[in-house]
């Protein structure tokens, strides 16, 4: 026979049936907030899945960005030219004229 | 498909290759000249922002010097641009760029320090500079349009009776008639309060000038002629007066260094010869300055300067001047016919690693009402390949190299030795090589006669050792290649500014180490010249076959004569020549010889010698020297010869020396004077800063004369003509001292002056 206990527990159970406890995570984040580290490692290890097609796309994309931005850089000095600071002094030799540092620099480097 | 994978591995998939990217990128890409631009960049940016918040922190009085001091001044004084460097057709000039020159502001920066400026500063002479400079701005920043805004606001800013009210009315006409609105440039110089009475000489003068220019725009070339030599004598007058009174008649009155008084004189030169020729419609020329990959040139200096101005440097007396715009253009209006060389002013960074080919005897002849259009296109310097960077050559030839110029159908190759004591002598080793290289005999190189040099003092102790030695002097060598289209234009060379080490390229020197020095060679060196010839001589006697002490011989004997202009000693000079000729003849041998007997007339010898040059040079002669031989012909009487070489040297001589020659020949082989007068015409002497309507004059004076007494005339002409062909100088130069003035003397003194 059962106990009173026990037909009360199952009536519970009977009427407590559709109640789904679902916020069990939030409860247990709240209770024991996990350490930063762990979360990171968490993702850090977190799988995921690429399609190769968009990965290729965004490649192919950084490198044609890198290659033309590049040469823009490197051409947009060349505008203002050898602007050259006021106290250079200008030589004749060989019938060209020269900045007299760069033209020095140059003939020290073949005597070498 | 799909990949899985963890985060932590696609990031380090990421991670690796940008890591390897960025270590590449900073270590190998940017050059070092790359950095030190950035560098330069970087520091001009902070040079200018600290100018601007300098200007900007300070307020009034002291804002308005400060824009006067680093915008305002770093400009010319009457012309809004300097420039570093000046070229021409037969002169190039390089200025010194001071500190003060180079300003770290940009262009945008500029003009709105200059619309304040023109707005709040004082309303005076600068005033109107700022509006001059304000205008080659917009012009460079491709907003022609905007100054009027500043010109009516500077309007409003001064009283219609001060004397800057008409500094800027002639500048309002001036820029009017620059751009062609000759209408409004009229309309304005003639406002009532413009009154020449208010100026002063120095603004009269100009105003003068403007005004005789207008008026020969609008067709009105004699009024023209009238106010710009009335404005010239009153000028002249009034200096005359002023430094009387200042020197008390002491001091001879002397204006003509000033802009104002050469101005007026050059325009009245090109004014009274354009009457003379009946050539009086006013003409324009236009153009664009590009690189040769078509990028235009903005804020470059475009000089159009008449015949009586390039032979000098480029002053602010000259009435074609002009600043190139955004797109590179230029444009002068209401320009009297003539003759004219464009000149252009560039910056160090515009002329760097190019050149504009023009060469000396680059002419526009401008003619009557003509629209020119003249497009300037700087070329990128010819590269040296090889031998360069002071590489030391000990084999039998020198093998040169350099790059292969686009449409070049030839190429001429020059040497230069460098004396210790500076300057240097040079010589043209080849002329027409057809391809981009070329293999020389170093004897040939050795025995090449370079100019003889000497000190200031002009005797035989100045002599300069080196120059005597010529390619056979202890040092480097130096070399550039010109390179010349099909029809003899150049296209480009290898000389030029080479500022930067990208453009700098390979440097052009070398050593030549085939022989050795000579005791006498030495003795030449240490400057011991009496002593170094009598070693030469000793060398010689003891063995008669060494060409060298022979060739030391004869060059210092030959430059000891031209220094003295001793004619004893050239005629000395003759046995080693022809001696050196039979035991290593050589092209340049072979022409003193020639141009030695040329000159005694000695015509035997002259042909033999001159047959022998044209054969050892292996090409055809140059203009001049054809030119020689044209008159040596018609001095033996080969008439008909002497006008083939005539005219075929006229062809090729863009400066047409001996076009006075040629018109005698032609004259007296018969040819009627207006077929002369055609000639003169189509071959303009520009030789020595004569005028190209020299001979055009001289011939229609004869045609006058001719038509006064014809039969007369025409028995003096030719006899006089005989003379000429026959060589008897000494007998025209008598009648040219007895007889008085009149049109045939004039003629045959200008024949007679001719070579």
């Amino acid at each position: 026979m059962k106990t009173e206990r026990e037909q009360i527990k199952q009536r519970m159970d009977e009427e407590l049936e559709p109640i789904r406890f679902s916020a069990q995570e939030q409860v247990i984040r709240q209770t024991h907030p996990r350490a930063f580290g762990a979360r990171l490692s968490a993702l850090w290890n977190r799988e995921i899945e690429i399609s190769p097609g968009p990965l290729g796309a965004l490649s192919v994309v950084i490198l044609v960005t890198v290659l033309v931005i590049r040469p823009l850089q490197t051409g947009q000095p060349n505008h203002p030219g050898p602007q050259p600071p006021a106290h250079r002094v200008l030589i004749e030799a060989g019938g060209n004229t020269y900045w007299k540092d760069i033209y020095e620099q140059a003939v020290k480097r073949h005597e070498d | 498909m799909k990949i899985r994978l963890k985060v932590k591995h696609l990031v380090l998939l990421l991670l690796l290759p940008a890591t390897l990217l960025i270590t590449f990128l900073l270590t190998f890409n940017p050059s070092r000249a790359d950095q030190e631009n950035r560098a330069a960049l970087s520091s001009e940016g902070s040079a200018r922002e600290q100018l601007l918040q300098q200007i900007n922190a300070a307020t009034g009085s002291r804002r308005m010097e400060l824009i006067q001091e680093k915008v305002l001044d770093t400009a010319h004084n009457d012309f809004p641009s300097r420039f570093d460097v000046y070229i021409g057709a037969s002169m190039s000039q390089t200025g010194s760029r001071q500190e003060a020159d180079v300003s770290p502001l940009l262009p945008e920066d500029r003009i709105t320090l200059l619309e304040e400026y023109i707005r709040k500063g004082p309303a005076d002479a600068r005033m109107v500079r700022a509006l001059k400079q304000l205008a080659t701005e917009y012009a460079a920043a491709g907003q022609s349009g905007s100054i009027a805004e500043a010109l009516a606001s500077a309007g409003e800013r001064v009283a219609p009776s001060a004397p800057i009210s008409r500094e800027l009315t002639l500048y309002r006409a001036e820029r009017a008639l620059d751009q062609g609105d000759i209408g409004l440039a009229a309309s304005t110089l003639n406002q009532a309060d413009t009154s020449r009475s208010l100026m002063d000489a120095e603004q009269g003068g100009r105003y003068d000038a403007l005004l005789g220019r207008i008026l020969f725009a609008q067709g009105k070339a004699k009024e023209a002629l009238d106010v710009v030599s009335g404005g010239l004598t009153s000028y002249q007058e009034y200096w005359k007066t002023m430094d009387s009174s200042i020197y008390n008649g002491t001091e001879a009155a002397d204006s003509s260094g000033s802009t104002t008084e050469m101005l007026l004189k050059s325009l009245q030169t090109a004014l009274r010869s354009a009457m003379d020729m009946e050539k009086t419609q006013p003409a324009a020329v236009s153009g664009t300055l590009r690189r040769s990959d078509g990028t235009p040139i903005p804020r470059a200096g475009v000089f159009l300067r008449t015949e009586s101005e390039v032979n000098h440097s480029v002053t602010d007396a000259e009435p074609y001047r002009i600043v190139t715009d955004e797109q590179g253009h230029f444009e002068f209006h209401g320009v009297i016919p003539g003759f004219y060389q464009l000149h252009l002013g560039l910056s160090f960074e515009q002329v760097d690693g190019y050149i504009w080919p023009t060469q000396p005897d680059d002419w526009l002849e401008i003619k009557p009402g003509e629209q020119v259009n003249k497009e300037l296109v700087l070329q990128p310097l010819l590269e040296l390949k090889s031998p360069v960077n002071q590489v030391a050559l000990s084999g039998q030839k020198v093998d040169f190299e350099w790059e292969a110029v686009k449409g070049a159908a030839y190429y001429s190759l020059t040497g230069h030795i460098w004396p210790k004591d500076g300057g240097s002598n040079g010589s043209v080793i080849r002329e027409h090589i057809e391809g981009n290289q070329i293999s020389i005999p170093v004897d040939e190189l050795y025995y090449k006669s370079t100019g003889i040099s000497y000190g200031s003092k002009a005797d035989w102790q100045s002599l300069e050792p080196a120059s005597v030695l010529g390619f056979m002097s202890p040092g480097h060598l130096s070399w550039s290649v010109d390179a010349y289209d099909a029809e003899g234009n150049l296209l480009t060379r290898s000389n030029g500014y080479r500022l930067d080490e990208d453009t700098m390229g390979n440097l052009p020197f070398f050593t030549l180490q085939k022989r050795t020095l000579t005791a006498a060679d030495r003795l030449l060196l240490d400057h011991k010249l009496d002593q170094a010839l009598e070693a030469y001589r000793q060398d010689y006697d003891i063995n008669p076959q060494d060409i060298h002490a022979m060739h030391m011989l004869y060059r210092m004997k030959d430059a000891r004569a031209s220094i003295n202009e001793d004619k004893q000693e050239e005629a000395e000079t003759l046995p080693l020549l022809q001696q050196l000729m039979l035991l290593q003849p050589n092209e340049d041998y072979a022409f003193t010889l020639s141009h030695f007997f040329y000159k005694q007339k000695d015509w035997v010898s002259y042909n033999k010698y001159y047959a022998q040059y044209l054969q050892l040079s292996g090409q055809d002669p140059n203009e001049y020297v054809r030119s020689v031989h044209a008159t040596a012909l018609m001095q033996q009487g080969k008439l008909e010869e002497a006008r083939q070489q005539f005219a075929i040297a006229l062809e090729q001589d863009d400066s047409h020396r001996f076009i006075g020659s040629f018109l005698a020949a032609e004259l007296y082989a018969g040819a009627p004077l207006h077929a002369v007068l055609e000639l003169a015409g189509r071959y303009p002497d520009h030789s020595f800063g004569g005028s190209g309507n020299r001979w055009p004059l001289m011939i229609g004076k004869l045609i006058s004369a001719k038509a006064r007494q014809p039969q007369l005339f025409e028995q003096q002409l030719q006899e006089k003509l005989q003379w000429y062909a026959e060589g008897q100088e000494d007998r025209l130069e008598q009648w040219m001292e007895q007889s008085k003035d009149s049109a045939l003397k004039a003629f045959m003194e200008a024949v007679l002056a001719v070579g």
